[in-house]
């Protein structure tokens, strides 16, 4: 027996060597923010006190077990209750519920109840199948799969979806929210430390779900001021001729339907809602064969870190492939499925997506910032 | 009375024989004895076991390491979907139901449930709808919308394609199955009791079928109407959940989760009432708070209507909503807490013997507190908004669900094997499967508490190599991998014993309840005689009544002896024959219901179907004249 035991201690152990760390990307106890932490905490006091039931309940199961093996033939005392216990033992579970309960129910309030909205930043989150859209109302910029953040600052984040159910998720800043279709969710969040934060998806929305992935990019405030005034910088203009200004024709011939490239222009905001809108409008009444669909925005997708939406590296070898064939990075893309280039008649030479790749690559403001993109 | 002549009989014209043998198959398709049906129920959801098992290991098998390229994404969300909905709606129910059907009759002292055709009709419904279900893999893809079907995601207008109108038409024709089954065993446990059995006197495990029941039949309803809706959203075009006409797919996880987690309990209560009888036997001494886990159960079945929201506390419902579903909650915590310890204090002091039954059941308490424990952290809805949709909640419901029901399920098969069948399951081999199920089962679901815990999304395909994801995920593979070979262990078990066939007498294991009481195989009229009962657990003050004069050191030698069959006339006893009818319904329905999707010719051959059969069952009478029946 005592080798059983001694197994299932090493047993145990070794799951325990698997355990939660801290640094991997999405942990949350790994926690940068106050949202987070708050829920980190709650959650291991709980735990905590779950483990302490835990030890009584299955140390009592293992002792009891082997206590009271079957010795001889001897009837043990036939007991068939007793008051007292039950009364105990329904008593101290629920004041253990108690105990849990307060703290809870306080989170959830200091939580769930929006900031004044004036003193904050907001941010409207909207999930596409299968990217995210950043918009900035007040400040009048639009990005994609990348949410630029000052630090120690307030924000609401203002979610909905354009199509199924998405999660917006960031779990080292915060607990998830739903975005739902026809309505808005409002989340409170903050950030304590510049840095680069992973986020994704958490709630099945179709084929790849698994690939709904963004970074959260957490500045100083001067960085992110520095930011915000890249967004609205036009990018470095292109030497005609250049590999790169061929490819600007081409993608302003192939891909601009879908994709804005220019919202660092005046007014570009409002116009990018109503375009992103008419896209959706389009792709919702001829689903087979719309050559339109909702897409994001890609100003200044020169500086962005990962390409769709948080899968890869945004290099030129990747983003060639991505151009090529979306299926072999992000099986099941819009892009793939209705962009007119992956139509036969319609195909790109390897030298004109080369091209494409190089044009995307040079979008990015034609100042020097010091807006760092922690690549 | 000789002279009566034969009252004339109104009935269709038969297109087959009615069935009479009680031997060879067709006494098995028209069996209406709640034996063979249970027997049925067994195998066809053992069978749906297997498949939903081998859809799990393929998902182990894509998730085994990062970036994987072995079943792609749009397999992988068929093969997670149809998982779920098989080992819900194919496995833990209709196993519990084969237990229903082969305890229930049996430990109240009758005969038969209350509706016997009713009973059969519920078994083909669920095998045609269980086959309709999975027709899908082979015209076009399965279902791929999860086992919750959440719109706009599963509607027609994001989901095109059958596989989701499969799901919700089989849910449908399922629902059917339940509700029947449902009110069957309402009726039979009301009705039927033996002269004597007062409630507080019945078996625990009938008490708890009585509660699943009445959830079932509350809770299906629920379900059939949001699956109406969803049916007519997807094949007639109406707009009940489709966002983009305005509707609300927000009301669907409403409905669906407040038919869901009553269902929840409908899954895990019967396999609170296995091991609830399971434990005293091999203890020797009664249920500890015999009544406290009546009412506690009771009490899970009854709060389980107020908490369903907590399955959407990040859906946005406002901080009221989530604090009311917050505290409902973690109020159920207490009445299962009580279960739990009312079961160690059963083991307290007794003289315990670890049969595999026994084994399994005191996992079962183990497995089932950890699903607890997880549960209380899940209820605390501010850290739940980081553990929703993750792998925590993965593992917290497979420790509820698998570590709790199916542990249970296997102590029940060989607790009864020997009642069912006349003889024992290996219990060597049946130690093996045990603690091979045990390492696996930990090994596969303990490391996704952390998984949950470092940011892994549930349902996700694949995922990136620096998540810090791999190590846990390989070690889930290896224990979902130890745990098929433990099932294949238990299926060796059942060949191996089978053939070594090592007899039972009819009260093996010093049993305390009335099937205890009859032979083993049980003969198909069960009691030739009605016990009378006069205390919980009649069958174990009748074998000694010495204890009820409290004396613990009481006289142990057996005062009654099992029923003796070879005494009995047969023909005393009038059982109904068998009928083909319910057959013919279940066919029709999964027809009609095959047929939304396709052709209106086949819902027309369906219903007819059904009506023939339903007119035809009607006019039948129970027994055949002039037939020698018994």
């Amino acid at each position: 027996m005592k080798s059983v035991i001694r197994a299932g201690i090493i047993f145990a152990l070794l799951l325990f060597a698997l355990a939660c760390s801290p640094e991997s990307p999405q942990s949350t106890f790994g926690t940068h923010g106050p949202v987070a932490e708050l829920q980190k905490n709650l959650f291991l006091f709980t735990f905590w006190i779950a483990v302490v039931v835990f030890i009584i309940v299955e140390g009592g199961i293992i002792f009891l077990t082997f206590k009271y093996r079957k010795k001889d033939d001897k009837l043990p005392v036939q007991t068939h209750g007793n008051l007292k216990l039950e009364i105990t033992w329904t008593i101290i579970p629920a004041i253990i519920v108690v105990i849990i309960a307060i703290p809870t129910v306080l989170a959830i309030w200091e939580t769930q109840v929006m900031p004044n909205e004036e003193d904050s930043l907001i941010v409207e989150a909207t999930g596409h199948q299968w990217w995210f859209e950043f918009k900035y109302p007040n400040e009048e910029v639009v990005t994609a799969n990348e949410l630029h953040l000052p630090e120690d600052t307030d924000v609401i984040v203002k979610i909905t979806s354009q199509d199924v159910l998405h999660s917006f998720w960031i779990p080292k800043i915060a607990g998830k929210l739903d975005m739902v279709p026809n309505h808005e969710n409002q989340l409170y969040i903050k950030a304590d430390d510049p840095g680069l934060y992973y986020g994704q998806c958490a709630e099945f929305c179709g084929i790849v779900h698994a690939m709904m992935r963004f970074r959260v990019i957490v500045h100083t405030e001067e960085n992110y001021q520095d930011w915000l005034n890249d967004m609205r910088t036009p990018p470095t203009k292109l030497a005609s001729g250049s590999d790169e200004d061929e490819g600007r024709k081409l993608f302003v011939g192939n891909c601009s339907m879908c994709h804005t490239y220019d919202s660092y222009k005046k007014g570009a905001y409002t116009k990018e809602i109503d375009a992103q809108y008419n896209r959706w409008e389009e792709w919702k009444n001829d689903k087979e064969n719309s050559a339109i669909v909702s897409a994001p925005n890609l100003t200044h997708f020169g500086n962005r870190i990962t390409l769709g939406a948080g899968i890869k590296e945004n290099n030129y070898d990747n983003l060639v492939k991505w151009i090529e064939n979306p299926d072999k990075i992000k099986l099941g893309t819009r892009m793939k499925n209705h962009a007119s280039i992956y139509k036969d008649e319609n195909q790109l030479s390897t030298e004109q997506i080369e091209q494409i790749a190089k044009y995307l690559l040079s979008l990015k403001p034609s100042t020097e910032s010091s807006a760092t993109y922690n690549k | 009375m000789s002279t009566t002549s034969k009252p004339k009989q109104f009935g269709l014209p038969r297109l087959f024989p009615r069935p009479m043998s009680h031997y060879g198959i067709w006494s098995w398709v028209g069996t209406v004895d709640h034996k063979k049906i249970g027997t049925m129920y067994g195998i066809v959801s053992f069978f749906w076991f297997i498949m939903g098992g081998i859809e799990a290991l393929l998902i182990r098998v894509q998730l085994s390491h990062a970036e994987a390229n072995i079943i792609d994404p749009e397999l992988y969300n068929q093969l997670f979907t149809m998982h779920g909905t098989t080992m819900v709606f194919l496995v833990v129910m209709p196993l519990s139901a084969a237990f229903f059907n082969w305890l229930v009759p049996l430990q109240i002292g009758a005969r038969d449930v209350a509706f016997p055709r009713l009973n059969a009709l519920s078994l083909w419904v669920f095998v045609f709808g269980s086959i309709l279900m999975n027709i899908s893999w082979f015209t076009g893809g399965a279902p791929n919308g999860g086992w919750f079907g959440y719109p706009p995601n599963s509607t027609i207008q994001f989901n095109p394609g059958n596989g989701m109108t499969y799901w919700v038409m089989g849910l449908n024709v399922l629902g059917v199955a339940s509700i029947a089954a449902g009110l069957n065993f309402i009726v039979t446990i009301i009705n039927m009791r033996a002269p004597g059995m007062s409630f507080m006197k019945m078996p625990v495990f009938t008490w708890m079928t009585f509660i699943t029941s009445i959830l079932i039949v509350l809770a299906l309803p629920i379900l059939g109407v949001a699956g109406i809706q969803m049916t007519a959203d997807r094949v007639y075009g109406t707009n009940f959940f489709n966002s983009e006409a305005g509707g609300d797919p927000i009301f669907w996880q409403h409905i669906f989760w407040l038919f869901g987690h009553p269902e929840v309990y409908i899954l895990i209560l019967p396999a609170m009432g296995i091991v609830s009888e399971i434990l005293p036997t091999f203890s020797r001494k009664p249920l500890f708070g015999y009544s406290f886990i009546i009412f506690s159960g009771a009490g899970i079945g009854f709060m389980g209507w107020f908490v369903w929201s907590h399955h959407m506390f990040t859906v946005g419902l406002g901080p009221a909503a989530n604090t009311a579903f917050t505290i409902s909650t973690m109020f159920i915590a207490v009445p299962t807490g009580v279960k739990i310890f009312n079961w160690m204090a059963t083991l307290w002091g007794g003289s315990i013997r670890l049969t595999t039954a026994m084994l399994f059941s005191i996992g079962f308490i183990a497995m089932f507190t950890i699903g607890g424990l997880s549960g209380v952290t899940h209820a605390v809805s501010p850290s739940d908004a980081q553990q929703q949709d993750t792998y925590y909640i993965v593992a917290h419901f497979h420790y509820v669900l698998f570590g709790g029901a199916i542990f249970a399920i296997f102590a029940g098969m060989f607790f009864w094997w020997p009642k069912f069948f006349g003889y024992f399951l290996s219990e060597r081999l049946g130690k093996i499967s045990f603690i091979l199920m045990m390492i696996g089962f930990n090994l596969q679901f303990a490391p996704m508490h952390w998984l949950g815990m470092n940011g892994m999304p549930r349902r996700i395909y694949t995922y990136a190599d620096n998540m810090g994801w791999e190590l846990s995920n390989l070690a889930a593979t290896i224990g979902g991998f130890t745990i098929a070979i433990a099932v294949a262990s238990f299926m060796i078990n059942v060949i191996y014993s089978m053939r070594n066939k090592k007899l039972a007498p009819g009260d093996p294991w010093d049993g305390r309840t009335l099937e205890w009481s009859i032979s083993s195989p049980p003969p198909h009229y069960n009691f030739a005689k009605i016990p009378e009962v006069s205390h919980i657990d009649d069958w174990w003050y009748k074998k000694y009544p010495s204890l009820l004069e409290g004396s613990p050191k009481g006289d142990l030698t057996p005062k009654a002896e099992v029923e003796d069959t070879s005494k009995v006339n047969e023909s005393d006893i009038h059982l109904p024959d068998l009928s083909y009818y319910p057959l013919f319904i279940g066919i029709g329905l999964s027809l009609a219901a095959l047929g939304v999707m396709y052709t209106y010719a086949l819902v027309t051959i369906g219903l007819i179907l059904v009506f023939w059969g339903s007119i035809g069952w009607s006019t039948e009478p129970v027994n055949e004249p002039g037939q020698d029946h018994h």
